[in-house]
């Protein structure tokens, strides 16, 4: 009976001390708490499907015309570009803190980090064929990696140092720039290099060897062959969407060209200005615009062959554009 | 004797549960009232309907937000203060102090870079400044050694107001 009494005693003190409420205030970061911008977008198939990117460290699966988009990975980190090998199932993700990321896109898991010597990086080239993937960090180290060869580091010649690499062909040759006004292009497998003077930033190099450049509110496209511009130009006439007329006024003005990519006939830019631009390559007149995003767009990715494009936006626009 | 125990302990902890569950009922929602209190924290983040963080205040301040990814401020340049990011989440200004040097300054953005500075250094000297591109620029200051007021227009200087105690 005495046992009895003790154990219910106990018991009550127990219910006591338990009924305490305990309020807890959720964990919050001043990093990846924009869950509505896309970062990047990547073709993930040969049309139509693509992988999203966003600063609150997930990547979706999107379906041209479908609405509902399936997460693929979450990490606690943000992600600002992806490349994608479509042999290995694979995404690489340049982040904030973690480095460079491998995501197995099947299974959703990271499972390898790169970690980089200073800061972070926010711009990857891959090339699929030779599966050299390459990087830059802010304080102007370049990193170039044989994902066939377990991410095994490349060493570069001297000359390019502070440069930053922006493309890849399947032959082998890198192009960096970032410095002096001159674009490099270093191949990894004989060593050899080439040197152009320019003005810009590489934006995209084509099947030619030229190159697409962005300077502030202008774009060029460069003939190496004589290693001069084509021609230069700007986005003309910012058109401004007035949602409550539900219309589009142009203004006569000319806004910064973010970047943009090429085909075999055409160049593609976007720019401040939330339009996409066509531009006849050989010629450089303007052929479109493209005026459906709403928001900035922060990324483009085209098919392999070169048959669509997508455009994604810093409100979490996605539009797939037939060429 | 026994009996009676058993009753009364019966009773106890009946009373005892209906006191709890009425008590949990009565507070389910807390009210938290801190408005006579001092919060310590370090920052805050203001984000708007879509969840886009739209005022910081925290010490330090994250790095600036550009089209897709983070920009770097560089090295031992830590600032902390309130800064305001646009419906995109860009950085677009704030008004903040670094740690470096000791400045106090209000800075003005475009969606591509910084436009408008307006600073004042731990030694006294103030400065507003006001730039675009291709070298266009309008930079008026004063401090305990003179006044200054310089127009820069495509690159070309234009002193307006040069005055040196010293």
């Amino acid at each position: 009976m005495k046992f009895y009494k003790i154990a219910t005693l106990v018991f009550l003190s127990l219910l006591f001390t338990n009924c305490k409420q305990r309020i807890t205030i959720k964990k919050s970061k001043f990093t990846g708490i924009n869950p509505v911008s896309y970062t990047d977008v990547v073709f993930t198939s040969s049309r139509d499907t693509v992988f999203v990117s966003t600063y609150d460290g997930k990547i979706y699966e999107l379906i041209n015309q479908k609405n509902n988009r399936k997460q693929i990975a979450a990490i606690d980190d943000e992600i600002y570009n992806m490349a994608y090998n479509a042999e290995k199932n694979e995404v690489y993700a340049a982040t904030l803190h973690l480095g460079i990321v491998v995501i197995n896109t099947l299974s959703g898991a990271l499972i390898k980090k790169i970690p980089l010597k200073a800061s972070w990086a926010y711009q990857l080239c891959y090339n699929q064929k030779n599966g050299i993937l390459a990087t830059f960090d802010f304080k102007g180290n370049h990193y170039i990696w044989d994902t066939e060869n377990d991410f095994k580091q490349l060493d570069t010649p001297a000359e390019l140092k502070q440069m930053r690499p922006k493309h890849i062909t399947d032959n082998g040759d890198i192009y960096f720039d970032g410095r002096m006004n001159k674009i490099l292009v270093w191949n990894y497998k004989t060593n050899e290099i080439k040197q152009h003077t320019i003005k810009g930033k590489l934006a995209d190099v084509d099947s030619e060897a030229n190159f697409l450049l962005i300077d502030g509110k202008e774009f060029g496209y460069y003939n190496t062959a004589s290693d001069s511009l084509y021609y230069s130009k700007k986005h003309p006439d910012w058109p401004i969407y007035l949602a409550d007329k539900d219309t589009t006024v142009n203004v006569p003005l000319n806004l910064e060209v973010i970047t943009g990519l090429m085909t075999k006939g055409h160049l593609y830019t976007y720019g401040l200005d939330k339009s996409i631009r066509k531009w006849n390559k050989p010629s450089g007149a303007i052929v479109e615009t493209y005026s459906k995003h709403r928001a900035t767009p922060s990324a483009m990715d085209i098919t392999q062959d070169r048959s669509q494009l997508v455009t994604v936006d810093l409100k979490g626009g996605i539009e797939f554009w037939d060429l | 004797m026994k009996n009676r125990t058993l009753k009364f302990l019966l009773f106890l902890n009946l009373a005892i549960t209906i006191g709890l569950v009425i008590y949990m009922a009565n507070n389910r929602k807390v009210e938290i009232d801190l408005s006579n209190e001092i919060l310590k924290v370090k920052g805050l983040v203001v984000t708007d309907s879509t969840g886009v963080a739209r005022v910081i205040i925290g010490s330090h301040l994250p790095p600036a937000q550009s089209f897709g990814y983070r920009f770097y401020r560089g090295d031992n340049s830590g600032v902390s203060g309130v800064m305001l990011y646009d419906h995109e989440g860009q950085e677009r200004g704030g008004y903040v102090t670094d740690d470096s040097y000791g400045n106090v300054f209000l800075t003005l953005d475009s969606k591509i870079s910084q436009r408008v500075l307006f600073m004042a250094e731990p030694q006294g000297a103030a400065t507003l400044k006001m730039w675009g591109k291709n070298a266009n620029q309008i930079n008026l200051g004063t401090s305990d050694d003179g006044t200054w007021m310089d127009v820069l227009d495509n690159g070309n200087r234009q002193e307006l107001i040069k005055t040196d105690q010293q």
